[in-house]
């Protein structure tokens, strides 16, 4: 069997119907070639076809998709020649996946226990009593801790960084020579997916299995793999070592990928925060929690309401005019919870936020009109953050409308120059935001951010959503319309690099109480709690420039 | 686990309290709205022969003198005590009036609710292992005109090609309201059928969206990857939840069922309680008619609440959020 | 990326757009065409009917229980009226009363379901009691109590449908409400100071427009089915007013010697039923809306 390499797919052809007579096409004439216990890195950006191509090593299409040519061949056999019989005797046996998503790829209603016995007696791995102890193993070597007491619970009890763990577990049943990985740690925290990643590279290194690393983090790829494929449009653009690719791109498509990651360094000038001007927020002594809706009775004929407390505590920031703090912190830190309260989404803190002087309390329908204007908020989620039945035109004019008393002719014209502003195109005005593409849609969320011309804009996680490319663009803009206005961000996100390079200083936080806050040149030289440079290595880590030297560090 | 069994007390404290409100819906439907019980009972036609003194009278002894909340509290304590009363016409027991009825069409409605959700399952699983495939196809076209198809046309159709062409049953059933009950069930077997055609269609196309629905979700394509055979992810990791939302509309179904009945038994001349019901439609027989909607809402309360304690041994989310 | 696909640009003229777009993918679906031809027939004929029938509906023409003759295309019935009259008719009352009743109760199920959807708390609690209330009465039964109650003339009908049918609604629209409140558009809203009524009828209504839709009709196909179960029964419509549930209870006597006039009338009032659900089920799908919402 040795004389064929471990997987070779030749001219493979991937189509998705998308229409009575329409069809797409997702992997586009990719040959390659994978090594026996190689680890080969997929990288693009969302839709250009690298999960279509990982699944298709396991001999899987999703419904609608279908291998319109060329072929995938394991140890010599072409895959989609296989009868469903030995097909399903191929998948779990001889290759696994790992899915994207491991929030939602376990069972809600069977037991963490049962994905994995179900699995050990369907392959054959162990009988009768067996079957649980080796289930146990399998836990224990995954590092779940007290693998007694998770057996028995249910997915949703557990962290996404354990059910991770168990996906994994699952992944590796039998042992399989080959490992395909999906993006397997978007979902989870920076310092999760690091043990995550540290697990995966030791049981690489232990069993010599093949590893695909699909992943859009080429850092983290990086981390993983020694070769990658560089994917754009269905098509495989580079394909060699890692480091080459990253020192030397061959096309152009590559170089932007490689140029628009964040680095992890300061790129704002020192000045601007000496500067000795009056602050324009103040945040001080602030605590907030999310108070229990019911109680007594109520709470027992009609349930207990929202969830019990995530709070805030003793949180103190200055931000100038001009200026950016940065707001960094895992899943639960609160970092947005402080961007609800400032903006006026929740009340009910103690502490004080003033603004020019003037107090920001209360919920925003409570508040001066003009101080509503005054402060505007960004969303994650372009999609859900502007109504997919209202077109641009009316998206952007409203708050025109309200704040600015303009009538309908006077809000067309400035909608035109605010597109225009933002590199938008004008004609755009009567489309609906489900007709444009992802960077558009956050765009016209800016766009009608900046129309109330405020003197802070709140920025929660607002590229988080969005290509690496993109999110380059659009951080330049935010840039450049700081710059020309002289506006205030306070810019949350879970990506450190981007807010390092956003901010004039940086807050940490951790489960709702600040770590570190200080200049971001101080925060990445290190000069910082634990927590922050645990959170810096997570980052940090990425950037190292040999895989061997990552892995031995870890190990 | 205390909090599984405070969840529990919260259903059945909501059961009664919905019950009590059907109580107070009947009572304005029938008690209150035009006129009063009274000259709603009697005919028209015999209206003009009473007089203001003989009907001032008919109220005292029936109790409707009184104010409406008391007549309500009376109402609401003996619907809940099954206390029906006795018919106006005839003072008889409301009860003994109605149980046969009540079990005859319990036998058949129960009869169809089975073999309904056997049926239900069973195309459910296939349609959904291959959807769009000729099965799923044949099967969701078939079961949009058999929704389709009002329950007394689907009846009448039954009794023309059964009785009327084939001659191998009677057009209507002709048992005594107290026969056997096995006499019962035997000839329960043509309404039975007719009932599962409308019904069994409705909840089949509800079951198919929740397994294609959970069949396109990450779970069950990691299950798929890691070589389980379909029957097995099926049974395993589609069907607890798929069920979920066909247990959720279990109100609407077995409201349905109740709806359905009475239009059947009107078809066949079934001796049950839709027969009853008509009966006492037609000649205003007030408690009749409030005790058949009580214990008609009481059995569509208690289905929910099963229901709701299936979802909830189904689904560990829903034990977990009452915690 | 190659794409191979029609492009719809809003510079095109409407109808090619509505071809390319939910609505045309639907019609070219032949069962969906199916279902609307035959709602649109069922609707030209309850609105023409009297003008296109050759006798009185309700007038006795001739002599009873003729055989289809060159004067009487389909018959006469039991006491002589002119059957084919009598069956373009039969659906006007059913259609009439179950589309008014249904607007009524699209309209008042929307509002309330808006209302507990996006206010939430006790607002909620006590709407969703009374929804969960309604719903636990069997749909007949209700009708039946409120026929007895209020009468069963055509204003009383469209009451009873309205009364029947609005709480179904209000269970749909606060569904999906709750989900799109929990959407960053109304967030925004909020933040902008947006009042709350600006919020539900600005923010939320234009998202419920196609499920609404839907909505409209399911109801619509099922009112119609109860109505005339009704008249069957001898609770709705009364004579001498033509219906078809009416005409397939009169029928019932002479099944044995005439099965055509039980057939007639139930086909026509099936394939009514039938056109409706083949046009929902078409756009339901076309329009991606789960069915396990409704």
């Amino acid at each position: 069997m040795s004389k064929f390499p471990h997987v070779q797919i030749e001219h493979l052809l991937v189509r998705y119907r998308t229409g009575p007579d329409t069809a797409h096409t997702a992997v586009d004439g990719v040959s390659v070639n994978i090594r026996r216990g190689e680890t080969i890195g997929i990288v693009g950006e969302s839709g250009c076809g690298k999960s279509t191509l990982a699944r298709t090593l396991l001999g899987y299409t999703r419904p609608g998709a279908w291998v319109a040519g060329g072929h995938v061949k394991i140890d010599g056999a072409n895959i989609f020649d296989f009868a469903p019989s030995s097909l399903r005797n191929f998948r779990g046996r001889s290759a696994a996946m790992v899915p994207q998503n491991p929030l939602s790829s376990l069972t809600p209603h069977v037991t963490l226990g049962q994905h994995l016995t179900e699995l050990i007696a369907f392959y054959g791995k162990a009988r009768g009593r067996e079957v649980r102890e080796r289930a146990l193993d399998l836990m224990a070597a995954m590092g779940l801790p007290e693998p007694k007491a998770l057996f028995d619970r249910y997915p949703h009890e557990i962290s996404g960084g354990q059910r991770q763990r168990v996906v994994i577990a699952a992944a590796l049943v039998a042992e399989p020579p080959l490992v395909v990985l999906d993006e397997p740690t978007t979902a989870l925290d920076k310092t999760v997916e690091t043990q995550v990643l540290d697990l995966v590279a030791g049981l690489q290194r232990q069993h010599g299995t093949t590893l695909v690393y699909v992943s859009h983090d080429l850092n983290v790829v990086r981390r993983m793999c020694r070769r990658v494929l560089v994917m754009h449009a269905g098509k495989v653009l580079e394909d060699g070592a890692i480091d080459d690719v990253f020192s030397s791109p061959r096309t152009e498509y590559a170089r932007n990928l490689v140029a628009a990651i964040p680095r992890l360094e300061a790129t704002r000038p020192l000045v601007s925060a000496a500067r000795g001007r009056q602050p324009r927020l103040v945040v001080e002594d602030l605590d907030f929690s999310y108070g229990r809706k019911r109680g007594g009775l109520a709470k027992m004929l009609f349930g207990a309401g929202k969830r019990p407390p995530l709070t805030l505590t003793g949180i103190d920031l200055s931000l100038a005019p001009g200026q950016t703090v940065g707001i960094v912190g895992e899943s639960g830190s609160g970092k947005s919870t402080l961007a609800a309260l400032v903006a006026g989404l929740y009340a009910g803190n103690s502490g004080r936020i003033t603004l020019d002087g003037t107090l920001l309390s209360g919920r925003a329908a409570g508040r001066d009109p003009d101080l509503r204007r005054r402060v505007q908020l960004i969303f994650q989620d372009p999609l859900s953050s502007l109504n997919p039945r209202h077109t641009v035109e009316s998206l952007i004019s409203r708050p025109l409308h309200i704040y600015r008393n303009m009538t309908r002719a006077q809000a067309r014209d400035r909608c035109v120059e605010l597109l225009a502003e933002l590199d938008l195109p004008t004609d755009i005005l009567s489309r609906m935001p489900r007709q444009l593409s992802g960077g558009q849609q956050q765009r016209i969320a800016i766009a009608r951010a900046f129309a109330a011309e405020p003197d802070l804009v709140l920025c929660d996680e607002i590229t988080s959503a969005l290509d690496v490319t993109v999110q380059a663009q659009v951080l330049k803009l935010m840039k450049r319309l700081q710059q020309e206005r002289g506006t205030s961000y306070l810019f949350i996100s879970h990506d450190l690099p981007v807010v390092a390079q956003m901010s004039d200083r940086i807050m940490v936080l951790e489960r709702g109480q600040i770590r570190d806050y200080a200049t971001t040149t101080t925060i990445l030289t290190g000069q910082t709690s634990d927590y922050t440079r645990r959170l810096l290595g997570a980052f940090d880590a990425n950037r190292t420039h040999s895989t061997q030297r990552t892995i031995e560090h870890v190990a | 686990m205390p909090h599984i069994l405070i969840l529990v007390g919260q259903r059945i404290a909501f059961a009664v309290l919905i019950l009590s409100l059907v109580v107070a819906i009947v009572y304005a439907g029938t008690e209150i709205l035009p006129g009063d019980a009274i000259t709603a009972m009697i005919p028209q036609d015999e209206l003009v022969f009473f007089s203001e003194a003989d009907l001032t009278a008919l109220r005292a002894e029936y109790g409707m003198d009184r104010p409406a909340i008391v007549r309500f509290a009376e109402m609401w304590w003996n619907q809940f005590t099954f206390n029906f009363g006795t018919t106006l016409a005839q003072r008889e027991p409301v009860i003994d009036r109605i149980f046969y009825p009540i079990r005859n069409s319990a036998i058949m409605s129960g009869v169809a609710l089975s073999v309904m959700l056997i049926l239900v399952l069973g195309m459910g699983i296939l349609a959904s292992l291959k959807p769009g495939g000729k099965l799923d196809t044949a099967l969701s076209t078939g079961t949009l005109v058999s929704y389709s198809l009002p329950d007394f046309v689907v009846g009448n159709l039954f009794v023309m090609v059964f009785a009327v062409w084939l001659g191998i049953a009677p057009a209507v059933i002709m048992i005594n309201t107290n026969a056997d009950a096995l006499a019962v069930l035997v000839s329960s077997f043509l309404p039975v059928a007719a009932l599962c055609v409308a019904g069994a269609a409705y909840q089949f196309r509800l079951l198919r969206g929740g397994m294609i629905e959970v069949m396109s979700t990450d779970f069950v394509e990691r299950a798929r990857l890691a070589g389980l055979p379909t029957w097995r992810i099926a049974l395993i990791h589609v069907l607890p939840a798929a069920v979920i939302p066909m247990l959720n509309g279990m109100t609407q179904f077995v409201a349905g069922l109740i709806s359905g009945t009475v239009v059947i038994e009107a078809v066949f001349k079934f001796p049950g309680a839709g027969v009853e019901l008509l009966r006492a439609l037609s000649q205003r027989e007030l408690p009749t008619i409030q005790a058949i909607a009580f214990l008609a809402a009481l059995a569509v309360v208690a289905a929910n609440l099963i229901s709701d304690l299936a979802v909830i041994a189904l689904d560990p989310r829903v034990r977990r959020r009452a915690a | 990326m190659t794409d191979i696909h029609f492009s719809s640009t809003p510079s095109q003229p409407w109808w090619s757009q509505l071809r390319a777009g939910r609505v045309g993918r639907a019609l070219s679906e032949p069962v969906t065409l199916l279902g609307v031809i035959l709602v649109t027939i069922h609707l030209l004929m309850a609105i023409f009917a009297q003008a296109i029938s050759p006798h009185s509906v309700s007038a006795l023409v001739g002599t009873p229980m003729q055989t289809p003759n060159v004067e009487f295309w389909l018959g006469t019935d039991q006491i002589g009226r002119d059957y084919l009259s009598r069956l373009l008719a039969g659906g006007q009352v059913a259609l009439l009363v179950a589309s008014c009743g249904i607007v009524i109760a699209v309209a008042v199920g929307t509002a309330l379901g808006i209302v507990a959807g996006y206010l939430g708390g006790h607002t909620d609690e006590i709407i969703m009691r009374g929804v969960d209330t309604m719903m636990s009465v069997p749909e007949l039964i209700l009708i039946a109590i409120l026929t007895l109650a209020i009468g069963s003339d055509l204003s009383s009908l469209i009451l009873v449908v309205a009364v029947t049918y609005f709480a179904g609604v209000v269970r749909v629209v606060r569904a999906r409400t709750v989900m799109l409140s929990t959407q960053d558009f109304v967030r925004a809203a909020e933040l902008r100071g947006e009042k709350r009524l600006a919020i539900m009828f600005r923010e939320l209504l234009p998202n419920l427009v196609g499920l609404l839709g839907i909505e409209l009709a399911v109801r619509m196909s099922s009112a119609i089915l109860k109505i005339s179960a009704l008249s069957f029964l001898g609770l709705g419509v009364s004579q001498p007013t033509p219906d078809w549930g009416l005409m397939v209870q009169e029928a019932m006597g002479v099944v044995y010697t005439d099965p055509w006039f039980l057939m007639l009338p139930a086909a026509a009032l099936a394939s009514l039923i039938l056109g409706i659900n083949f046009a929902v089920d078409g756009f339901t799908r076309a329009f991606g809306i789960s069915t396990s919402e409704l």
